[in-house]
């Protein structure tokens, strides 16, 4: 039997035929108030999965649906997950074509993610085209081929700068299972085509799945297309056995001319919208100053963990000046908040999320994220309406918080 | 069942048709704007309500481009909407909404986006600054930097000349319609406020431009808010009549450079249906980029020009040198195919623009400029999801059918002759 909980009674189960104005728009008769089109009218959660969670946004004409399937962060997984991922990305390019549906995949801090947007009268053919994003991929060696050199690509891609050095060094730091990275790449040499179709049955597991619904598509409906999606059998264990002791390769050297400092420190939990204003406050202070060497600052999400990393570059003759400014850069960054300086602060990053979601894929990356690291399907609207919250005195409360933390130290020589 | 039209007949229609413009002749909408459920709506002004949306987007089109241009300062349209829009933007530097800016050869858009809390505050920078306030002597000069150190970097760039040839074979030599809507060096270095005052005092009319609301605005509010622009704005005069012209041409430029690019222009009749022509546009770019990616081609593309005599069906290919004869050809038949539609071809064909068309207008500042230049050309807002499914195959055919012969511009290495 299907599980079923209504996020928001207010926005009702399923869409109704909506009238339509002259533009062909969807009218209803009550406007959503922007922050609760993040708000999910419908979550159903049947036994074995996937996951429904359904946001009417009405009036754009389209459905989204955003796949989201949690992979265990171990290098096989992550590894294995990065090929099935390339390779499924093919499978639903391919199948979107006659329609030209839009696709898209992403790797993100939690797994993988797929997601297919095309008109709401199409929804029986985006389900198609999604369940071919994650159906068993077949055993071409060359596709395999192809999509191990792509993904390792993007792995080397990040050890080959001393920036990309440098932040996964802190993120190896702060939080310890944030190290596989560097070891992936071995696994990833390991994967056969032999081995591929266990892996993926291990990790297309319905139950590790969920899937946002954007548009005027009843949620049960979209049930119905994606109940037989993934894999309905498990037990790969052999197969894992296989990858036991591998031993790291030597990764990427970067060329390194100058040198590089950063500092990084758990800001807390990702629904926790100080972190990401407290990385607007010192990036805005950062880009003022003019030292003759680089800084950035950087939020990273772990886990439902923020880390926020302060980074720097410098010449030898400005390395201690440079050192000094990642150093104190929170401290000085925030010395004198008061409402005149956050209220614009708060409004750019209101504006920005706004306008990330003011289209369904966007607004569906929204939901999918915030609900693949946290498992609660209305994370993304509680952290809209958190940061309508924020202000000076609970901003320097955060600080307090923050400061007493532990700071992890990381630099790259030349 | 199969529908075959005879593509690119002959036009012997009268020339004066050709001679009308839908974009210039412009006859003011008879009437002033008359109360309609308790408040004023304008003719020039059409809300799209999308109560999903999170950002409110409004795009205002004012009826001046490169075309108006005084004589012997071309670009003092671009200069001066680039004023405007960088003192808005100054000024909302602090509020949740962004400000784009189009300047074409016959219409300047401004779109705004913001939060559904902070448009009508947005709107109103945006207004004072298009229509009322004097123009910032300190937004002058950094646009002018701006704008000089970018020309630095664009000055001679092949597919420059390319786009200017092609616009003088549009609508022949001479033609104001032809100026570059970049502007050019002398014009941004030298013209002063009183001319781009008395410019903007002539053109910038909030009662004549015309404007599209689009997100989770209520239409009264909207109407309210944007008053008075679009009170008397000028609904274009469809003529109904000829293309631009009757006879093809051919017009070979050779040059040293590494590829080749074509151009081959279908004339439309004036009275077309837009939707219609954006299909055609739609499928001829869909054909010429088919799979598998032919190797001799880097880019392919289609699109609509509104040229003074009407609209042209601009299908532009940069290739390889060696490939140009083969891609000049391959246009050609690609547009004699569209002419010929079984039945489930076309279906699918119309799903695939449907689908096209709503990905388009996903962001709603799409949807407002499109709307706001359908405005300006036609008098009225279409809507895309009721008349895509309208279409029909012989309508198709026959649009096909409509088209005048083409003209064509190679430029590049050795190009073959006909």
């Amino acid at each position: 039997m299907v599980g079923l909980h209504i996020g928001s009674p207010a926005l009702g189960l399923a869409a109704q035929a909506a009238p339509v104005d002259a533009s062909g728009a969807t009218v209803e008769a009550r406007r959503v108030p922007p922050t609760e089109v993040f708000l999910p009218d419908t979550v159903l959660a049947p036994p074995g999965g996937p996951r429904i969670i359904r946001l009417p946004a009405p009036g754009s004409g389209l459905a989204a649906l955003r796949l989201s399937i949690a992979v265990e962060a171990t290098p096989i997984e992550t590894s294995t997950a990065a090929i099935l991922h390339a390779l499924g990305l093919e499978q639903a390019r391919a199948a979107a074509l006659p329609l030209g549906v839009r696709v898209g995949g992403s790797r993100t801090p939690w797994g993988i993610a797929y997601t297919i947007v095309g008109p709401s009268e199409e929804f029986d053919y985006l389900a198609y085209v999604l369940r071919q994003a994650v159906a068993e991929p077949g055993p071409g060696r060359v596709e395999l081929e192809r999509a191990r050199a792509r993904v390792m690509a993007e792995m080397e891609r990040v050890f080959e700068t001393p920036a990309g050095r440098l932040a996964a060094d802190l993120r190896a730091d702060v939080v310890a299972t944030a190290s596989h990275t560097v070891r992936a790449t071995t696994a990833l040499e390991s994967v056969t085509e032999l081995t591929l179709p266990a892996l993926w049955r291990r990790i297309y597991r319905p139950e590790a799945m969920s899937v946002v619904l954007v548009g005027a598509v009843p949620a049960e409906v979209a049930l119905a297309s994606l109940r037989e999606i993934g894999s309905r059998t498990t037990g790969t264990g052999e197969v894992l056995d296989t990858y036991r002791g591998l031993v790291e390769t030597e990764s990427t050297r970067p060329v390194v001319l100058r040198q590089w400092y950063g500092e990084a420190r758990v800001a807390g939990d990702i629904t926790d919208p100080h972190s990401t204003v407290l990385a607007l406050l010192v990036s805005r202070w950062l880009r003022e100053l003019q030292h003759g060497f680089d800084t950035s600052v950087q939020l990273w999400d772990i886990g439902r963990t923020h880390v926020l990393a302060v980074i720097g570059a410098a010449y030898p003759s400005n390395a201690a000046a440079m050192r000094r400014q990642v150093h104190g850069a929170l401290s000085e960054a925030t010395a004198n908040i008061g409402a005149e300086i956050l209220a614009p602060v708060l409004a750019a990053l209101r504006f920005d999320m706004l306008a990330a979601a003011r289209t369904p894929w966007g607004l569906a990356m929204h939901a999918g994220r915030y609900h693949d690291a946290t498992g609660e399907p209305d994370a993304g609207y509680q952290y809209v309406r958190a940061l309508d919250r924020v202000s000076p005195e609970s901003l320097y409360r955060y600080l307090d918080e923050l400061t007493a933390r532990p700071v992890t130290h990381a630099e790259v020589e030349p | 069942m199969r529908i075959r039209a005879h593509a690119f007949k002959r036009w012997r229609g009268s020339l004066v048709g050709a001679m009308l413009t839908a974009w210039t002749l412009a006859l003011p909408i008879l009437g002033a704007a008359q109360p309609v459920d308790g408040y004023v709506r304008a003719r020039g002004v059409h809300v799209a309500q999308r109560p999903g949306a999170t950002l409110v987007a409004v795009t205002v089109v004012i009826p001046v481009g490169s075309l108006h241009d005084p004589e012997g300062a071309p670009g003092t349209a671009r200069f001066l909407a680039e004023i405007i829009a960088h003192s808005v933007r100054r000024r909302t530097d602090a509020d949740p909404s962004r400000l784009d800016l189009r300047v074409e050869r016959g219409w300047t858009a401004f779109t705004l986006l913001s939060t559904g809390d902070a448009w009508t505050r947005s709107w109103v920078a945006l207004e004072s600054a298009m229509f009322r306030r004097p123009l910032e002597d300190v937004a002058r000069e950094e646009v002018r930097t701006r704008l000089l150190a970018r020309f630095a970097f664009e000055e001679g760039i092949p597919a420059h000349e390319f786009q200017r040839e092609l616009h003088r074979i549009l609508v022949g030599t001479g033609h104001p319609w032809n100026r570059d809507p970049r502007a050019m060096r002398s014009t941004i270095d030298a013209v002063d406020s009183s001319v781009l005052e008395e410019f903007r005092a002539r053109h910038y009319v909030a009662e004549l431009a015309v404007a599209a609301v689009v997100g989770p605005v209520a239409e009264q509010a909207a109407h309210e808010a944007l008053f008075p622009v679009g009170q008397d704005a000028r609904g274009a005069i469809v003529p109904g009549g000829d293309p631009a012209w009757t006879e093809g041409d051919r017009l070979v430029l050779e040059r040293e450079v590494t590829n080749a690019w074509i151009g081959v222009f279908f004339p439309s009749p004036l009275d077309q249906r837009r939707t219609l022509l954006e299909f055609l546009a739609f499928q001829l770019q869909d054909e010429l980029n088919s799979l598998p990616p032919d190797p001799g081609l880097y880019s392919a593309t289609v699109h609509i020009e509104d040229t003074p005599r009407g609209p042209v069906l601009v299908a532009q290919a940069a290739v390889v040198p060696e490939a140009s004869g083969r891609w000049e050809e391959r246009i050609l038949r690609a547009m004699e195919r569209l002419g010929e539609n079984d039945d489930a071809l076309f279906r699918w064909r119309r799903r695939r623009f449907r689908s096209a068309s709503l990905l388009r207008e996903a962001e709603p500042e799409a949807t407002a400029l499109r709307m706001a230049l359908d405005l300006v050309r036609e008098g009225r807002a279409r809507s895309l999801p009721k008349e895509i499914p309208e279409i029909d195959a012989y309508e198709l055919t026959d649009a096909v059918g409509s088209l005048a012969n083409p003209r064509i511009l190679l430029m590049g290495p050795d190009l073959p002759t006909p």
